[in-house]
């Protein structure tokens, strides 16, 4: 009696055969954004200037561009996350659905809205069901203001990062109303936690984004783009660098990623403050958390990499390619590290990231007003 | 930072963190080790992962399967003759058959395992004295189906329906024969035989 198998493992020529084709997708999508970019667009004029010249319809177009952007993208970053966390592993990641499981979010996606949306019989009903909008929203409202390019970019705010960052601190108000409104412990803790995190990670990012806004003297993010014409802020003013590394440790602190990911530590809280969500509110928790992350990624992009600059490719594709980069170093980070101990994580943040980034600030102020 | 000399004092050296700049540094240290271990995972690493549907591992002979009845090519019988050891060793009494024939030439024509009571402790196939039962590397025995784990005789026995009636022709005929020889004409028998020889 012998069961069919097939043999282990594939020949090497297979696998370079994949690596060309996956190599070779990225380059033709390249490719196609460089010919996109390059066609005729003279007949939408008409049509642009119809949507800008009201006000209200703008908003609206805006808004839904950005809307439908961030999901499509959180449903990429998901599957890469996935399959980048099992490359680590020595695993395939999802390979199932979809050519090497590119359909498989989209698969969850569908099963998420499916899903029975579940409330528990003693919970805060308005602030249960308020918690998930209250998380989204903001990190939507920041996209707002993020150039993807010169053109690109829903408001050219002159304060564009001072409002980024204001904004982008409410989703600490929806995570603690989802920690609160469940009436369960292991949620309210992982919301006080979050709660602690982010508003102790917040300080030291401020810190670092007004370094940066004191070298380059604009609050405007396309303004801080362009005037990395030619060199990127990180190389031009040296001090950047270790501002840089501690705008990368807060910003996975902001996200809630590992090594910070106490507010949904699941060895200790279940899954912190979504423990009670199921289904679409689940979903919408997800989103907040992946938009979070490209959005801190995009920032990062701007604030020190030169944001949409960039030879040949189009600017809105060298953006999103750079904050893929910073994104997939930040899995990196997280699927490498252990989780901190929750007086670890603040006793670092208020002993060593606050004075760090002050005393960053303090020499960045003194190059900038000894500079012509 | 104190640090006692080992090779001067002999002594256990004492490393005390209580410089929070070098434990800083020294975490940062082992981050980059850690990371280094990661990509060294990513890049250099055969991917372990087995696609199970599309690709399977080898089984081990020695695994513990599906059961079957080995089949007897010389005889042309299966080499079980239903002397229900097998059933009377098993603890859960998964085993039950019909015997087919009796003395030199006793077989099986029934031969039922319910399996959805079996927990493939292996005594059954010590108790058989033929190696007339073994198991096998077939492992996908789940189904929506209850009745679905009860196995019989064709489903057990190695080479199937064909086998099962090979050893109930070869049987009979053997049954037959020796009736024969006992109603009466034992010389004809033994004649033929002497003429193989």
């Amino acid at each position: 009696m012998s069961v069919a198998t097939t043999p282990m493992g594939v020949s090497k020529a297979y696998k370079a055969g994949q690596l060309l084709a996956g190599l070779a997708i990225v380059a033709i999508i390249l490719i196609l954004s460089i010919v996109v970019a390059h066609l005729p667009w003279g007949w939408a004029q008409p049509i642009v200037s119809f949507i800008g010249e009201r006000p209200l319809l703008n908003a609206f177009v805006k808004a839904f561009i950005v809307a439908n952007f961030v999901a499509v993208h959180v449903l990429f970053l998901i599957w890469w996350e996935r399959k980048f966390a099992g490359w680590l592993q020595a695993r395939l990641g999802p390979m199932h659905t979809g050519w090497k499981g590119l359909a498989q979010t989209v698969a969850d996606a569908v099963k998420l809205l499916l899903k029975e949306d579940i409330v528990p019989a003693k919970a805060d009903y308005p602030l249960f069901a308020l918690a998930p909008y209250l998380a989204f929203i903001p990190t939507l409202m920041t996209f707002m203001v993020l150039p993807f390019s010169l053109t690109w970019v829903g408001c050219d705010y002159p304060l564009g990062a001072l409002y980024a960052l204001a904004v982008s601190t409410i989703a600490a108000l929806g995570i603690l109303a989802a920690g609160w409104g469940g009436n369960n412990k292991y949620a309210l803790l992982g919301g006080m936690r979050a709660v602690a995190q982010l508003i102790s990670y917040e300080i030291p990012m401020v810190v670092v984004v007004l370094t940066v806004v004191c070298m380059v003297n604009t609050m405007s993010l396309t303004q801080i783009v362009t005037r990395q014409e030619g060199l990127w802020n990180i190389v031009r003013y040296p001090i950047l660098i270790p501002a840089f590394l501690i705008y990368l440790v807060c910003s996975m602190a902001e996200v809630n990623r590992a090594p910070f990911d106490l507010p949904e530590a699941e060895s200790e809280l279940v899954s912190g403050f979504h423990t009670e969500y199921s289904g679409m509110r689940f979903a919408f928790f997800f989103l907040a958390e992946f938009a979070n992350n490209f959005f801190t990624a995009g920032f990062a992009v701007i604030l020190f990499f030169g944001g949409w600059l960039g030879p040949v490719l189009p600017g809105p594709v060298w953006f999103t390619l750079k904050a893929l980069i910073y994104i997939t170093i930040m899995m990196w980070i997280r699927w490498t590290l252990p989780r901190l101990r929750i007086d670890q994580m603040m006793g670092f943040c208020w002993k060593l990231l606050v004075p760090a980034s002050l005393a960053v600030l303090c020499v960045a102020a003194l190059w900038a007003v000894s500079l012509p | 930072m104190e640090r006692v000399d080992a090779k001067t004092t002999g002594a256990v050296p004492v490393r005390r963190r209580s410089n929070a700049l070098l434990d800083f540094l020294s975490g940062f240290q082992s981050i980059f080790a850690g990371m280094a271990v990661t990509f060294r995972n990513l890049v250099g690493r055969e991917k372990i992962t087995v696609q199970y549907p599309y690709e399977r591992l080898p089984v081990s002979p020695r695994y513990r399967g599906l059961f079957y009845l080995p089949f007897d090519d010389e005889a042309d019988r299966l080499k079980c003759v239903g002397c229900t050891l097998c059933a009377q060793a098993c603890p859960t009494n998964v085993i039950t058959m019909t015997k087919l024939g009796a003395g030199k030439h006793a077989g099986v024509s029934e031969f039922n395992m319910d399996l959805g009571r079996c927990m493939f402790c292996n005594l059954c196939i010590e108790a058989c004295p033929f190696e007339a039962i073994y198991m096998g590397p077939a492992f996908e025995l789940a189904s929506f189906d209850r009745n679905a784990s009860v196995f019989r005789i064709q489903d057990l026995a190695q080479g199937g329906a064909w086998a099962v009636e090979h050893n109930r022709r070869t049987i009979e005929a053997a049954l037959a024969e020796e009736a024969a020889r006992k109603s009466g004409r034992p010389e004809a028998g033994h004649a033929i035989e002497k003429v193989e020889k």
